[in-house]
């Protein structure tokens, strides 16, 4: 079999899921990270260990609560189907936002590190300078932070193109829709198409040593922000 | 009067109690051992501390007021803090650095040539001196155009040289535009070069004593 007969759909699938994953959950994260990095309540080591729980829980478990919520009679299915008149489950809204909770660690923890190695009174000095707190995170933290939110954003578009569990039980196997490569390369080992299912992991493999290069030529940059 | 100050505050190794005023356009000068909460003192007039009790009224304008329940966030003081240590930020230039919260663009200019470090004005405060990172600090604070200059230590780490010269470029704006300063420092010959009133503290009281023995055993 030719690279140019293998159905590149799932990857292309993968590749926009993993695009949009990353956009949403660098937006959302910031915040968070800069939350559970500066703030003085209390009990934010509870949020940060239900951030970090997809980390650890079975990507199983996490599926079958997702289905539980995002249901058209769960919390956030309801929801959804009220704004969209449509199922969550079983569409790419609905293993979007699997990813996004799914790759929650991924984005918070590596922004988190970040956001912890500036000098505490560089913020103070900018609020001194008269910068609001908000003024103090945009021209302060986030540019002093950026390989931090670089790496964050790699980690999030890598773990996103190999999700597999969580997207198969909300998202299940829909051509064009839902069927990720992930799942493509499990359908096609079960299926016994095993160059298909080669040429497609070779691609994967590649794309994900590149990122982990990367990331570790980010590691090794010297310099502020890193 | 121009600056009111009485605070209480008890942190785990001494209880701080302090009152004291500044003079409109005055330079005050707070000196006392390691550890007597000089630092703590600048601190709680920035606002990035909050007292347990206590007060401070600046030109009839109230800062803090603990039985009030006044607490005015350290934005809205319209003060200058140059710390201890250099907390320029690192992704600006000088420049930028110093304009960083200006008010007036021309004053920039001005400071920086005032301060002889115009012609860094590209650089990154990681490439430049010790010196001309406190000088670059100090400007930075003078371009916001401030109503108090706090000053934590702002020479402890320069070398001698360098430090006799920021300490007379400092007197010498001081009696320029007649800014109130309040000037945190362990070494006695700036405290009595620079203040025009000294304020001793040990273990977060008064005791002037402390300064004359200093004084005394030089």
């Amino acid at each position: 079999m030719a690279i140019g007969e293998v159905d590149w759909t799932p990857f292309c699938l993968s590749g926009k899921l993993a695009i949009m994953t990353t956009a949403i959950l660098l937006i959302l994260a910031a915040p968070l990270a800069y939350f559970l990095t500066f703030s003085r309540f209390r009990a934010k080591f509870l949020c940060s260990a239900a951030i970090n729980l997809p980390l650890v829980l079975p990507p199983t478990v996490l599926g079958f609560y997702l289905l539980i919520v995002m249901k058209p009679d769960g919390f956030i299915g309801s929801i959804w189907g009220w704004f969209s008149n449509a199922s969550l489950l079983f569409s790419f809204s609905g293993i979007l936002f699997a990813s996004l909770i799914y790759s929650l660690p991924f984005a918070v923890t590596p922004m988190q590190t970040a956001f912890a190695k500036i000098d505490i009174r560089h913020i103070e000095s900018a609020k001194v300078l008269g910068l609001s707190s908000t003024a103090a995170f945009f021209r302060v933290v986030l540019p002093n932070s950026l390989n931090g939110i670089f790496a964050a954003a790699i980690l999030i578009f890598v773990h996103t193109l190999g999700e597999f569990g969580v997207i198969l039980m909300v998202g299940g196997s829909i051509p064009g829709r839902t069927k990720v490569s992930s799942i493509a390369i499990y359908e096609a080992v079960e299926a016994l198409r095993y160059k298909e299912a080669g040429i497609m992991s070779l691609a994967l493999l590649l794309i994900c040593y590149v990122v982990l290069i990367t990331i570790n030529l980010l590691n090794r940059k010297n310099g502020y922000g890193t | 009067m121009e600056l009111d100050v009485y605070l209480k505050k008890t942190r785990s190794d001494f209880k701080l109690e302090i009152a004291f005023t500044v003079r409109a356009g005055a330079l005050k000068v707070i000196t006392g051992p390691s550890g007597a909460g000089k630092t703590t003192i600048v601190r709680l007039l920035a606002g990035l501390e909050k007292p347990d009790e206590g007060h401070i009224r600046f030109n009839g304008e109230t800062w803090v007021d603990t039985h009030k329940r006044i607490f005015m966030p350290p934005q809205k003081r319209r003060i200058g803090y140059v710390f201890q240590e250099y907390t320029l930020f690192p992704h600006l230039t000088v420049y930028k650095n110093v304009s960083f919260a200006a008010t007036d663009e021309n004053a920039v200019v001005s400071l920086m040539k005032l301060f002889g470090i115009w012609h860094l004005k590209d650089q990154k405060p990681n490439k430049i001196s010790g010196g001309e990172r406190q000088r670059c600090a100090i400007c930075q604070n003078m371009a916001r155009n401030p109503r108090l200059l706090l000053l934590d230590e702002p020479f402890s780490s320069l070398d001698l040289e360098i430090r006799r010269k920021l300490r007379f470029e400092l007197m010498q704006l001081n009696k320029r535009i007649s800014l109130s300063m309040v000037h945190i420092t362990h070494d006695l010959a700036e405290a009595l070069l620079l203040g025009n009133d000294v304020l001793s503290i040990v273990n977060g009281k008064e005791n002037p004593d402390w300064f004359k023995q200093q004084l005394k055993s030089l």
